[in-house]
């Protein structure tokens, strides 16, 4: 409708509403369009030398009202004659629904830019005087309608003299189901596009289908439902609503636009869920592949692991007893040759055969307690043990070793640890032979023992050949060796195992490399209970 | 042939260097020990040993650039009896072409058999 805009200023104002029937508070609104449409009605031309019929300038096309409704019916039902009436009724109703439906849309928007209307309702106003006027039906708008621009939007109606139904009812014929399907669809379309919102009109009893009245209701699609069983339930109490008489005729039936638009709306929704399912599913089954990858390379891993243990394991075990078989296997053959080996020999062999059984025991222990710790059984039985005491037998015992490494001790006159004494000791012994075994040059070794805030400290510190900057990183890994310190013995599992002694009791081994020379170790131990529980309230005194 | 065949016992155990070395000497032979390939190479070059008693796994230069090193020097070279306490003794035997291997602990009168048998007393 981009025809010529209508005057504006008006010779003479109706001052009652013919054409449509509305709720009092709206009326005004109503008065204005219903001038305005009759003015646009009133400028009607007819030229059909030119094959045209027009209306203030823009074009119509009149059809007749039957071969829209109910000759429709009968065309799509003879070509859905095998799908039966209801799927065809269903098939036609949706053609015509969807196309009144964009119609009512587009006359809409005409309208408005026409009257240059803002307000939704003003908006409407026009729309069931256009109806009247372009003879689809009259339209009676119930008071308790609600046409608010929000999910609220709720409109009960009546179309008297509907196009369709009369078609019907002038061929006598009476349908299984609502008829007015067009003015259903163009009035849902109408006030869409006047509130911005999507509409869905229904039709709830129709005069073609047995009913009193062809009555609709509107309402977003999100709430149609429930306003149809609303109405569709017939009220006990004797007083009942205008609008609400009781339906007759055939069940409510929804258009089948409606029923459509909600059935994509489902696949979609399905289809959405099934994507997201099948992405989730994908992602889930992804991150297990992932972690089984990782499991199956951490079990290599560790099999790996496990393996190189059993290997160094093997050849550190079979060391010690070459050398024990080799000594008795050369007295043995001097013996069976009848030659007396000699005190020399004697004393010496069966000292290597005497320390080699000892090396023996002490990588057994060991390779027992690696296997405890990797097996997580390696229990402890803490309790309170007193420190100095222990520290003072680990360094007098470590000076029996060796006349040569000048051993000192400082430490308070008592401290106490929340540890498992042997365990302890086994961790000490290991520190004070290390520091022994890599002071080749006879340095001091100097121990302490301190309190550190909740922590019990013993350092064992030697001037010795401390370890390389670059291997420091791996010191307390399994099998560690410092380089050029293989010749020094051992399988390279003491301070592994030391730390995780350690570290079982909640504390902490380090080691430290003084810019001097030699090694640093510290262990950290926990403070035994009573202690701490000390050391707290004196805090708390402070 | 020397009267004394010399045998060269390269394995970074010193007791099991000592054993082997009073074996050895009770059998006639002249031994010379070395802890590592390195001076194991020095003493090869200087005493042309008769027979080599190799350990494999060894720190610095072992068993495996032993081998290499010293077959790179002019022959002749002496057979090389492999002794390792490894799980595949037989395998490093062969990377290096040994002669022989004993895999330790070993029986005393087979390493003397087998060094008889090298030497082609």
């Amino acid at each position: 409708m981009a025809g010529r805009p209508l005057p504006r200023r008006r010779t003479r104002r109706a001052t009652t509403l013919t054409t449509v029937r509305v709720p009092g508070p709206i009326q005004p609104t109503f008065l204005r369009a219903q001038d305005f449409v009759a003015r646009y009605f009133s400028r009607r031309r007819e030229r059909p030398e030119r094959g045209t019929l027009s209306i203030s300038g823009e074009r119509y096309v009149l059809v007749r009202a039957a071969s829209m409704s109910v000759e429709f019916f009968d065309l799509v039902t003879s070509l859905y004659q095998d799908k039966g009436a209801l799927e065809a009724g269903r098939v036609a109703s949706n053609l015509l629904y969807d196309m009144a439906h964009a119609i009512g849309k587009a006359d809409a928007r005409s309208f408005q830019r026409r009257m240059g209307l803002r307000d939704p309702i003003a908006k409407l106003s026009a729309g069931p005087i256009h109806f009247s006027f372009s003879g689809w039906a009259f339209v009676d708008i119930f008071a308790e309608s609600h046409p608010t621009p929000d999910e609220d939007y709720f409109l009960i109606y009546d179309h008297p003299y509907s196009f369709e139904s009369d078609a019907w009812v002038k061929q006598g014929r009476r349908s299984a189901f609502p008829v007015c399907v067009m003015s259903a669809g163009y009035s849902s379309g109408w006030c869409e596009e006047s509130f911005g919102l999507p509409l869905v009109a229904v039709e709830i009893e129709c005069l073609a289908s047995g009913g009193r009245q062809c009555r609709f209701i509107m309402a977003p699609p999100s709430r149609i439902e429930a306003h149809l069983k609303r109405y569709a339930r017939p009220t006990s109490s004797g007083r009942r609503p205008r609008s609400r008489p009781g339906l007759r005729g055939t069940p409510v039936s929804i258009p089948e636009f409606f029923q459509r638009k909600r059935m994509e709306d489902e696949l979609r929704a399905s289809h959405e869920n099934l994507e997201r399912r099948v992405a989730e599913r994908t992602a889930e089954l992804m991150e297990t592949n992932e972690r089984l990858r990782q499991e199956i390379a951490e079990r290599r891993r560790a099999e790996e692991a496990r393996d190189e243990f059993l290997s160094v394991a093997a050849h550190e075990l079979k060391t010690p007893i070459t050398s024990l078989k080799g000594f008795v296997q050369v007295l043995l053959r001097q013996a069976e040759r009848g030659e007396a080996a000699s005190p020399a020999r004697l004393s010496r062999s069966l000292r290597t055969i005497d320390e080699q059984s000892q090396k023996l025991a002490r990588l057994v222990t060991q390779l027992l307690d690696v296997s405890r710790i990797d097996a997580g059984r390696l229990g402890l039985e803490t309790r309170g043990t007193e420190l100095v005491s222990l520290v003072e037998d680990a360094v007098a015992a470590a000076r029996t070793r060796s006349a040569r490494h000048v051993l000192s001790l400082r430490a308070p006159a008592s401290l106490t640890a929340w540890a498992d004494p042997l365990r302890l000791e086994q961790v000490l012994t290991n520190l004070l032979e290390n520091a022994i075994k890599f002071s080749p040059g006879a340095g001091p070794i100097e121990v302490r023992v301190w309190r550190q805030g909740q922590q019990a400290r013993v350092a064992v510190r030697d001037q010795g050949v401390g370890v390389p900057p670059d291997q420091r990183g791996r010191l307390f890994d399994r099998f560690f060796q410092a380089r050029g310190s293989e010749r020094m013995g051992g399988m390279g599992l003491g301070l592994y195992i030391s730390r995780q002694i350690v570290e079982l009791h909640g504390g902490r081994l380090s080691a430290e490399f003084p810019r001097g020379r030699g090694t640093r170790m510290i262990v950290a131990l926990p403070l035994s209970g009573e202690l701490l529980a000390k050391g707290k309230t004196k805090r708390g005194r402070h | 042939l020397r009267a004394r065949p010399r045998a060269l016992v390269v394995d970074d155990d010193e007791s099991i260097r000592q054993f082997i070395e009073m074996a050895l000497a009770d059998d006639g032979f002249d031994v010379t020990l070395a802890e590592d390939g390195r001076s194991a190479l020095a003493a090869a070059a200087r005493i042309k040993p008769d027979v080599i008693l190799l350990d494999m796994r060894m720190p610095g230069v072992d068993g495996w650039r032993f081998a290499e090193a010293y077959r790179a020097e002019p022959g002749p070279h002496a057979p090389i009896l492999v002794l390792t306490a490894a799980r595949n003794a037989a395998e490093s035997a062969a990377e290096i072409r040994a002669d022989a291997y004993l895999a330790k602990p070993f029986e005393l009168a087979e390493l003397l058999r087998l060094l008889n048998v090298l030497i082609g007393r």
